[in-house]
């Protein structure tokens, strides 16, 4: 483990490493594969591997459950975050690991694997990257895989579950991980400009693609600034020149036109402001469905159309961790709704099962999240996420 | 200023007088002292009856919109009529108030005959042809009265349609035995009809005329007319396979068969030229094919958001922005679908 640390802290010294050949070529070649724009992509190989580190690296272990197992990585991401996480988990494991990558996002992993080889060619042995083109074989190595891990939206479940028959069992553990939300909350005590900053952060880094991007920012009324004034102030004194720095990338199929109607939509629900290549929204009261583990039941189904024994054995195969929600609605790049809030109270049953809330304000106040989220950090540090397996 | 904008729509509507950009401008002042959401979207975008010269700068709304907030210029509990998009039953529905259906109706009455090619016209008038024989494959406007394509064919038939004209479709079922048995009958004594009927139903019709191995010529100077989408209870085919079928297996010459494109949130509809798909709107709706992302009209060729400007709308909103996309032609626009739905995006895409 003590090689394996130093080897990939540094494979990620490296690639914090502007100069950097890897990373370079990445920033130049593979940002579009993410619809992200060169600076903000360059924003990101820098937040992946700022913990890249021995000391935090030292710090992870393989569970158990997965210990000794050839492993199956689905990576299906359109964030780098993934692709390099599924690598760095990969290396730990230190068994055989079949990486599947997306068909449009071979760039980075390619070149990561690379960088592999290179700096640490004993952990790039484990890998067998393959971006699944042959559907046949890639099914006979999901029969053979001890372990099954696969990120990927609800359809990636649907379609491994599609494949299942009676008599086509995965014999694997399977560890599912859907579509993850998450949002950010201001208390009033943080309702100010500074806080703002950090969220525009945030918002921009993955043009809010990822997991951990907040979707809508609810704001405590009775702070320095207003729930609306906050929306005003981000759109018109923050974002403006931060989105300067980090433009956008491009975008996908059906998202300008989603915009648009989106963006009429809020004008009739509150304030709209939109700039060049973003949109920022308050409307006066809570426009957010409820969130629900809307796929839960089917993720659980999926393991228990294997048969029973295996699901009873003793290693707690069949793992099925779901984060799938349909909270909220509005899921577009760079597209961000204000709303206020003034219990906290009354955000708990809207925000259940978010994957990330960012906070700005004192700690006690998102202590009662703690029951509805698996991570809370501060405003800023949403996309920073620390090494975990 | 209700009843003379009325009147002079009803003028334009019904003889094309007056001029199209004065009644716009008009109908948007009127929508904005009397829609208090869309006053206010207005303001926002500095848009008011005071600073608009040009129809085109009109605010458009989303239908999206019309799922949210009545949208209307009257109190909506006074609605004579309240239509409303179909979807399944948990979807929010968008819905189209009507206090009165005089517009409507004038819609229906200066286009559907004529589009169908059941007018005769002459240097100064035009002249209905003989009341046609409808066969309808959707429910009545009883049945479903909050569909207003079923309102319309309810007022098509009542005015233009012979006694005989029929619904075939009851109980939630096309009755397909019942339709052929009156088309073979049409077909012995060498009657005309006009068939109307959603894409899915006239699916649903030829999977069952396949199945009976059942092949019908109906008689010269037929028409039919196909509106909505073409997915069939059974299968989906395309537009082009679609129209194949009405040529194979009803004999009919595919410049008689036509194409309807309306929808709830509009009072007006739009018609396929003969023997093409290519949408032309009434000279009262206009229509522009914009481009999502620079927000300004495409070029022939290309493909946008459909959007128009419904002089019917009246006592709604006028300008609607659809979520239909077309490629925009010298004469008309092709609708190519409806614009894919951003999909939620979280740190995963689409196993492929």
């Amino acid at each position: 483990m003590m090689i394996d640390a130093s080897s990939l802290a540094l494979i990620g010294k490296h690639w914090r490493d502007p100069e950097n050949i890897f990373r370079q070529q990445a920033i130049a070649t593979a940002a579009s594969e993410f619809c992200l724009s060169a600076p903000s992509f360059e924003l990101a190989m820098d937040w992946i591997f700022a913990h890249w580190t021995e000391e935090n690296i030292k710090k992870m272990c393989v569970p158990a459950h997965i210990k000794n197992k050839a492993i199956v990585q689905i990576l299906a991401g359109t964030t780098p975050a993934m692709i390099a996480q599924g690598f760095l988990q990969g290396a730990l494991c230190h068994t055989p690991q079949y990486l599947k990558i997306p068909r449009q996002q071979t760039r980075f992993a390619s070149l990561l694997y690379q960088s592999f080889q290179y700096y640490a060619p004993e952990l790039a042995a484990f890998f067998t990257l393959d971006d699944g083109q042959n559907r046949e074989a890639f099914y006979k190595i999901l029969q053979k895989a001890e372990c099954i891990i696969a990120y990927g939206q609800d359809e990636t479940i649907e379609a491994l579950k599609q494949y299942q028959t009676p008599t086509n069992q995965f014999i694997a553990q399977f560890i599912a991980h859907g579509h993850a939300e998450s949002a950010a909350i201001i208390f009033k005590e943080a309702a100010n400009l500074d806080t703002l900053k950090k969220l525009a952060d945030d918002m921009l880094s993955y043009d809010q693609r990822g997991c951990l991007s907040p979707r809508v920012t609810f704001v405590e009324a009775g702070g320095e600034l207003s729930p609306a004034e906050c929306a005003k102030q981000f759109a018109e004194s923050v974002l403006p020149e931060r989105a300067e720095e980090l433009p956008r990338g491009g975008l996908f199929d059906g998202e300008a036109a989603e915009i648009w109607h989106q963006q009429i939509l809020a004008g009739f629900r509150g304030d709209v402001y939109t700039g060049k290549d973003w949109t920022v929204c308050y409307s006066p009261i809570l426009y957010c469905a409820q969130s629900q583990c809307a796929l839960l039941s089917e993720r659980t189904s999926l393991s228990s159309t294997l048969p029973e024994s295996r699901v009873a054995t003793p290693s707690k195969a069949h793992i099925v961790t779901a984060h799938s929600i349909t909270w909220p609605k509005i899921a577009l790049p760079r597209f961000m709704p204000f709303q206020p809030f003034k219990n906290a109270s009354i955000l708990l049953p809207l925000l259940n099962n978010l994957i990330s809330i960012g906070y700005a304000g004192a700690l006690e106040n998102i202590i009662p999240f703690q029951k509805v989220t698996q991570r809370f950090c501060k405003i800023g540090d949403m996309q920073k996420q620390c090494l975990i397996f | 200023m209700l009843s003379n904008l009325n009147t002079d729509i009803l003028q334009h509507i019904l003889h094309k007088k007056g001029d199209f950009n004065t009644l716009a401008l008009a109908v948007f002042a009127y929508q904005y002292q009397h829609i208090t959401s869309y006053q206010r979207y207005c303001q926002q975008l500095n848009k008011t009856p005071e600073n608009i010269r040009r129809w085109q700068e009109i605010p458009a709304v989303s239908t999206e919109v019309f799922r949210e907030l009545p949208l209307c210029t009257f109190p909506p509990e006074t609605a004579r009529h309240v239509f409303q998009t179909s979807g399944t039953s948990d979807e929010i529905k968008g819905k189209h108030y009507y206090h009165d259906m005089q517009l409507y109706d004038a819609a229906i009455q200066a286009s559907f005959m004529k589009n169908l090619g059941l007018v005769l016209k002459s240097d100064t008038q035009e002249i209905f042809l003989q009341r046609s024989l409808f066969r309808i494959l959707t429910p009545t406007f009883q049945e479903v009265s909050t569909s207003s394509l079923f309102y319309m064919f309810q007022q098509v038939v009542d005015w233009y349609g012979d006694a005989q004209s029929q619904y075939y479709f009851n109980n939630n079922d096309l009755n397909c035995e019942k339709l052929v048995q009156d088309l073979l009958r049409d077909i012995k004594e060498n009657r005309p009809v006009v068939l109307l009927g959603t894409a899915f139903s006239w699916v649903n019709f030829f999977d069952y005329l396949e199945e009976h191995s059942i092949r019908l010529v109906l008689p010269e100077s037929s028409r039919l007319m196909e509106t909505g989408g073409l997915k069939g209870r059974t299968r989906t085919v395309s537009r082009e396979a679609l129209y194949q079928l009405f040529h194979t297996q009803l004999g009919l010459p595919l410049d008689n068969c036509y194409s309807e494109y309306g929808m709830t949130e509009l009072s007006s509809q739009c018609y396929s030229l003969p023997n093409t798909h290519h949408f032309i709107s009434p000279h009262w709706m206009p229509v522009q094919i914009i481009h999502p992302e620079t927000r300004c009209e495409v070029a022939v060729g290309e493909t946008g958001l459909v959007q128009f400007f419904d002089l019917a709308n009246m006592t709604a909103i006028s300008a609607v922005l659809t979520s239909d996309l077309a490629i925009k032609h010298t004469e008309g626009f092709e609708l190519i679908g409806r614009a894919p739905k951003a999909i939620l995006r979280g740190c995963s895409t689409v196993f492929e």
